[in-house]
């Protein structure tokens, strides 16, 4: 059967035909005893074929299965054609026979050749390697090619479970023809099969996934919508349990994009429907009853769970716009347990939103400028050591603030002049002479010596005896407050709210709400579950400038990082050591690498004090601490042997008395020598602020100080440390940021690590920088407190108390909708009762 | 006959009632004043020996509880229980004086030492000095609320000075008399007289100490009192001209042995008593009792005393004589914004010493007796020039430390290489040495260190303060010293010479492991 020819080099070795053509003879030798090697009795029987095992299909080389008509199987190497071997030859020979006559007898006797040649399928057996066998067409039965035999090898995966390898397979077969016929087939079926058994898995959403793959491949496909009913199904029932109406509202969006009539989406549209109609009938009731926050809880709700249709969307916004809601995306709530003692940003954000202060700062210009809500006037006389002031006597429809009155706010100023009492101002009663009230709004401060600016002094709030609870003190100059709490959530409500007849509608209600990330800060941000979030990371910025959907607003006064040492901490005593610790900080990578992100640090730069850089206290002159590792290492060691310094001092000069090598002597060296090889400095703590920036620059310090042999340990802020005060030696240095506005009067508080400006906490400072800013507190005129911050800058940055690092210009997104907000704000909430929140 | 006399006031009404109780006392009966200072004759009697004269008047206000009767009953049950308190060491008496209004502290508190010193002269000028009467205490007893309040205030006739008021209360009636006598226990100041002086150990007599007090509350001198020195400087008449109370000067209580009392005298002006020296002048002192819990201080410039001494620590010991040690930790303070103290008073620490201190310097140390007033102020010398100059020559300081500490590695690598023959590695850091010299050596210390000096001493120059402009100099040698010993350019060439001799061994030698430190 089998008919030897001319003997042929393997396609794949025509390089090497010059080599092969004379060996041909003897190929041709071993082709005729393939006769009788494969005697049609030899060869297996298709039925006794056995698919290869994945292993063998992926591993081992491809062979194709030539079944004869006698139902034997040739198993060769690939052949080609292929796909479809027979057909294409078939093809091939049928165009054979139009081919022109050929007009010399040569030229026929090559032509019927050809056409000859076009019968045979060249095939070689694996295992004889490069000798090629020819097989007329018309004995072959069908061609079962590798890729078929991969086929089956699937469909037996998926009937044994085996997705995983199926898709294996598959996906290699996919790589290597892409085309191959019954391959997408197989996929879908795949696609179909997995789906099923993720759903016997209860993993839901992957099984919608693959279902949808599959829509996308085939959305004919038998069974498909029937199976992505019954996962859409549970997933509803699932979220619906959850009360996750959000994503009750995805699934079922997702089904109906796959098919808009299916049945489920039908029954689910209606429910929810029906659900969202009975919450909005409920919040119209609410809201006709003047229980506005219900109403609008209701209509969130309801638009929540199902949008508002279109006849009823004016009264949902009409709802709204009465009681606006802001909502805001934070990382930390206020008064989530940290190491971090001082007031963090969410600490600092509560005061903001809930404390108004007699005098607000209101923009950042060289020299800050403030503002007041309470008074109508204040008016200097006597050069200033009167000032009489004349309160307000009404409000503004929108401020949520209550009218004071002169007996309250004098009763306040009076009791920061008392030594005992809890609101005891030692600054301010230092500059009261006598308080008289003159009307019920008008009332008059005498001052002992002239302030050099009086809105600055008076930047507080007021605090008075409680009306219901005599004895108790409560903050009388209110903004919003507090209306509850949870884990997740802090809500505020204005402290006076906006009344019924109002022009406009502002912000009533401020919702913060906590994310684990700033990535989820920043989804949240675009899905429109928040409105504001007060701190985007540096890096994103730039992205949400390009983002038309939102505006992005940088703070006035950037943030200032400066490290500072616990005046309680022995060691730290030693300015050495201090300056060692600084000189140590690589700030410019740091601040680049690591808190921007940005190597050419746009928002960010160097500082030399622990105010911002354009702020009238700054030095012009005063120059960058450089990075020096060398001195730092020669400081620290320096600061090693302070402690140890009059001991080696007193032992060598008894050594230097002594004869040499007298016992004494060498007793007393050896004494000297273990002193100094014990000598050590201290292990220190760190305190950082909860923030992933600062923690990460700090762990970033921590490592270059382990370079000079300085160890500091981070302590955490998951709420293990506990009771850590400022008082307490349990901290040796802290992080801080900042945002020191004022630094006239904001430095003395800032150093000594409290709200007020005491001179018992500046025990710790020497005494000539005591002095220093003792005669800043007291300056007479506005040029000898600039000189004197100024001489103060230089001082500070030599006693290293504070090593400034860097300052960070610090942005808020809004989302479109939000309106009424400062161009540069001086904190998240300034003006926030002005704020608007438009459809 | 008694004069007739008007009172238009109450300044002369109180006049005239102290002439008239001074009359009533005199005529109280065989133990009376006159009869006893009426023979010139005899000898007078010892100090020890001669009983305080006493006249306790009591004013009751008017209430439906404070009838008459009980007012009178009273005025008996309160003469009785002083003689049971103090037996013999007084010679009083008690009555009821209607005079003093408003009957209560602010009655009291309108009581003037000026007035009350020209009662005594109105006494005696119609009189004469016989007439010995040496204090008076003058008591109120009130009905506030459903209390009754008794007050008190005591003027001692020979030092001419009022106690503080003291007072206290009662819901019960009955226990009226009992709160008088602790008041009155409570004003009583004993006089002492100085007996002799040596040194800084004071001996004194106390008036009536042979009559102990069968009350032991009403002891008059008790180790750890403090006794006020007071002087009475007389005329030629032997009248009192002046008398003066010595500021800041102290007299502790180290014995007593019934009338003698010995004790060591504590100023912080220097002073000292000279016992029997100065004949017209009396040195006598008066033992008092802590008044109040605390004592505040204020520290003010002595050229501006209008100006306070913020932020100056103050240290505090407690303990007798200037130079005894203590055990204690001293308490320390800062002056506060209005440059004060609060001095809390401890009974166990009698006499304090403060110590002020400015920087490096100690501005001043003085003693003081805490709760006898509530505030005094203390002035002191300006020192703001040469703090400053001590803060900027402690920035100069750390830069030094820097100098210092870099050519410190500089000088250690150069002498490495120099060790491992490497010559290159050795010049490089010889380099650096000297531009770091160049840049920071001791010229610029120098320079440095006059443009603190200078503008320090001209500013204290005009300002005439001569004590800031010798301590500056001070500070600025002291600092030029350690600059001239640290940066010494000798020491540098001769390091240079050095490390090239150990460069040329270490060529000479055989290399081995010498370049293990690069």
């Amino acid at each position: 059967m089998i008919k030897t020819h001319t003997k042929q080099i393997c396609h794949r070795c025509t390089r090497a035909v010059s080599i092969w053509l004379p060996a041909g003879l003897l190929l041709l030798l071993v082709a005729t005893a393939a006769d009788v090697v494969f005697g049609q009795d030899d060869l297996p029987k298709l039925e006794d074929m056995q698919v290869p095992s994945v292993q063998t299909l992926l591993k081992e080389k491809p062979v194709d299965w030539i079944v004869l008509r006698n139902e034997t199987v040739i198993v060769s190497e690939p052949v080609y054609p292929r796909p479809g071997t027979l057909v294409t030859m078939e093809s091939a020979f049928q165009a054979s026979l139009k081919w022109p006559r050929a007009r010399t007898p040569g030229a026929l006797e090559e032509q019927k050749r050809k056409r000859n040649e076009l019968n045979y399928l060249s095939i070689v057996i694996p295992a004889e390697d490069v000798v090629e066998y020819q097989l007329h067409r018309k004995e072959i039965e069908q061609i079962i090619h590798h890729e078929d035999l991969m086929l089956r090898r699937v469909d037996q995966l998926t009937t044994d479970g085996r997705l995983r390898d199926a898709f294996e397979m598959l996906f290699l077969l996919e790589q290597a023809n892409p085309d191959w016929p019954g391959a997408k087939q197989r996929q879908e079926n795949l696609l179909y099969r997995d789906a099923q058994i993720k759903l016997q898995d209860n993993r839901l959403e992957t099984a919608l996934v693959l279902l949808e793959e599959l829509h996308l491949r085939n959305p004919e496909f038998e069974q498909l919508y029937e199976l992505m009913g019954q996962v859409c199904e549970q997933l509803l029932q699932r979220a619906t349990k959850a009360k996750d109406h959000r994503r009750v509202l995805h699934f079922v969006n997702r089904l109906r994009k796959c098919k808009a009539d299916h049945a489920v989406v039908q029954d689910w549209s209606t429910r929810l429907k029906t659900e969202s109609s009975g919450l909005f009938e409920q919040s119209v009731a609410a809201f006709d009853e003047g229980k506005l926050d219900v109403a609008v809880q209701l209509a969130t709700a309801s638009e929540r769970i199902w949008p508002i249709p279109v006849g009823r969307r004016a009264q949902f916004q009409n709802i709204l716009n009465r009681f606006q809601r802001l909502r805001v995306g934070v990382l930390r709530l206020a008064e989530e347990p940290a190491a971090y003692f001082l007031p963090a940003d969410a600490e600092r954000r509560h005061q903001d939103l809930t404390r108004a202060t007699l005098f607000e700062l209101d923009r950042n210009t060289t020299i800050p400028r403030f503002h007041t809500r309470y008074f109508e006037q204040w008016v200097p006389t006597d050069l200033g050591r009167t000032v009489e002031f004349t309160l307000r006597q009404d409000r503004s429809y929108w401020e949520s603030r209550p009218v004071l009155t002169a007996p309250a706010v004098v009763e306040m100023l009076s009791a920061r002049t008392r030594p005992g009492d809890p609101r005891y101002d030692e600054r301010f009663a230092s500059y009261v002479d006598s308080m008289s009230v003159r009307s019920p709004f008008q009332f008059t401060i005498a001052f002992n010596r002239v302030p050099l600016r009086i809105e600055a002094l008076l930047r507080f709030p007021v605090i008075g005896e409680s009306s219901s609870d005599p004895g108790k003190l409560e903050l009388l100059s209110r903004r919003f407050q507090l209306q509850s709490a949870d884990a997740a959530h802090r809500v505020y409500r204005r402290a006076v709210p906006e009344p019924a007849e109002a022009p406009l509608f502002h912000v009533a209600e401020i919702v913060e709400t906590r994310f684990d990330s700033p990535a989820l800060a920043v989804q949240a941000l675009l899905r429109d579950q928040v409105d504001v979030l007060p701190r985007v990371q540096t890096w994103d910025v730039n992205a949400f400038k390009d983002d038309e959907r939102f505006y992005t607003q940088k703070y006035a006064v950037p943030v200032t990082h400066v490290l500072q040492v616990n005046p309680k901490t022995k060691a730290l005593h030693n300015r050495e050591l201090r300056r060692a610790l600084a000189l140590a900080i690589d700030r410019d990578r740091i601040l680049a690498n690591t808190v921007l992100r940005d190597p050419a640090a746009e928002h960010g730069r160097l500082i030399t004090a622990p105010y911002n850089s354009r702020s009238y206290a700054q030095d012009p002159g005063m120059a960058q601490r450089p990075y020096d590792l060398t001195l730092a290492m020669a400081l620290s060691i320096a600061a090693k042997y302070q402690p140890i310094q009059k001991s080696l001092k007193d032992l060598k000069q008894q050594i230097n008395k002594l004869e040499e090598k007298s016992a004494k002597r060498v007793e007393l060296e050896k004494k000297y020598q273990e002193l100094k090889a014990n000598a050590k400095i201290p292990a220190l703590k760190m305190i950082c602020p909860p923030d992933a920036v600062c923690q990460a620059a700090a762990r970033e310090f921590v490592k270059q100080w382990k370079r000079i042999k300085i160890d500091v340990q981070l302590l955490p802020n998951d709420g293990s440390v506990k009771g850590i005060t400022a008082d307490s030696e349990d901290w040796d240095l802290i992080y801080r940021a900042v945002r020191m506005q004022e630094p006239l009067l904001e430095l003395w508080p800032f150093l000594v690590l409290e709200d007020n400006a005491r001179v018992e906490a500046l025990r710790f400072l020497p005494d000539w920088l005591r002095l220093e800013l003792i005669r800043l507190d007291s300056a007479g005129s506005w040029q000898v407190a600039i000189d004197q911050l100024r001489t103060l800058h230089r001082h500070l940055t030599a006693e290293a108390h504070v090593i400034p690092l860097w300052e960070v210009d610090e942005f808020i997104v809004l989302n479109k909708s939000v309106k009424g907000f400062s161009n540069a704000p001086i904190h998240t909430y300034q003006n926030v009762e002005r704020w608007l929140l438009s459809p | 006959m008694f004069p007739r006399l008007r009172f238009r006031s109450f300044r002369r009404g109180l006049i005239a009632a102290g002439c008239l109780s001074s009359l009533l006392l005199c005529a109280a009966g065989p133990r009376s004043l006159l009869a006893q200072s009426s023979t010139p004759a005899e000898q007078p009697l010892p100090l020890e020996l001669l009983r305080y004269r006493v006249d306790v008047q009591v004013t009751f206000g008017s209430d439906p509880m404070l009838p008459p009767d009980w007012q009178q009953a009273t005025i008996g049950r309160i003469h009785a229980a002083i003689e049971r308190s103090l037996g013999a060491m007084w010679e009083f008496r008690v009555a009821n004086s209607p005079r003093l209004r408003p009957v209560n502290g602010a009655g009291l508190r309108r009581l003037q030492a000026t007035e009350l010193r020209e009662i005594d002269q109105a006494r005696e000028s119609y009189y004469g000095p016989v007439q010995r009467l040496e204090k008076k205490v003058f008591l109120t007893v009130s009905r506030q609320g459903g209390r009754y309040l008794v007050a008190g205030r005591e003027w001692d006739t020979r030092v001419r000075s009022l106690s503080r008021i003291k007072s206290a209360f009662t819901y019960q009636r009955r226990m009226v008399v009992e709160r008088v006598v602790s008041v009155v226990l409570q004003l009583f100041r004993p006089v002492l007289v100085v007996d002799e002086s040596r040194g800084d150990v004071v001996e004194m007599r106390v008036q009536a100490g042979e009559f102990p007090a069968p009350d032991q509350d009403a002891t008059q001198v008790r180790p750890g009192d403090i006794v006020f020195p007071v002087l009475r400087y007389r005329d030629k008449q032997r009248v009192v001209q002046k008398v003066q109370f010595l500021p800041s000067t102290y007299v502790v209580v180290q014995k007593v042995d019934r009338a003698r009392v010995s004790g060591v005298l504590v100023s912080g002006l220097r002073m000292t008593l000279s016992g029997r020296g100065r004949r017209r002048v009396d040195q006598m002192g008066l033992r008092r009792r802590p008044d109040y819990e605390h004592s505040d201080v204020d520290f003010v410039l002595r050229s501006n005393p209008r100006k306070q001494l913020v932020g100056n620590r103050v240290r505090i010991f407690g303990k007798t004589r200037a130079n005894d040690k203590t055990e204690e930790e001293p308490l320390e303070f800062l002056t506060d914004r209005r440059g004060r103290i609060r001095i809390p008073q401890r009974d166990q620490f009698p006499m304090l010493w403060l110590y002020i201190h400015s920087g490096e310097v100690l501005l001043a140390r003085v003693p003081y007796a805490a709760g006898f007033e509530t505030n005094s102020t203390l002035q002191l010398l300006d020192d703001t020039i040469r703090l400053g100059v001590e803060g900027e020559l402690n920035l100069i300081e750390g830069m030094l430390i820097d100098t210092i500490a870099q050519r410190a590695v500089f000088m250690v690598l150069a002498r490495k290489r120099a060790k491992a023959g490497d010559k290159k590695g050795m010049t490089e850091n010889l380099e650096r040495l000297d531009a770091l010299d160049e840049q920071q050596g001791l010229l610029f210390f120098q320079s440095r260190l006059n443009e603190v000096r200078v503008p320090a001493l001209e500013r204290a120059r005009k300002t005439r303060n001569r004590i800031a402009e010798s301590r500056v100099t001070r500070l600025c040698d002291k600092l030029r010293d350690v600059l001239l010993k640290s940066m010494d350019s000798k020491k540098t060439k001769e390091f240079k010479i050095e490390v090239g001799e150990m460069l040329k061994n270490a060529k000479e030698e055989p290399k081995d492991d010498g370049d293990d430190d690069k």
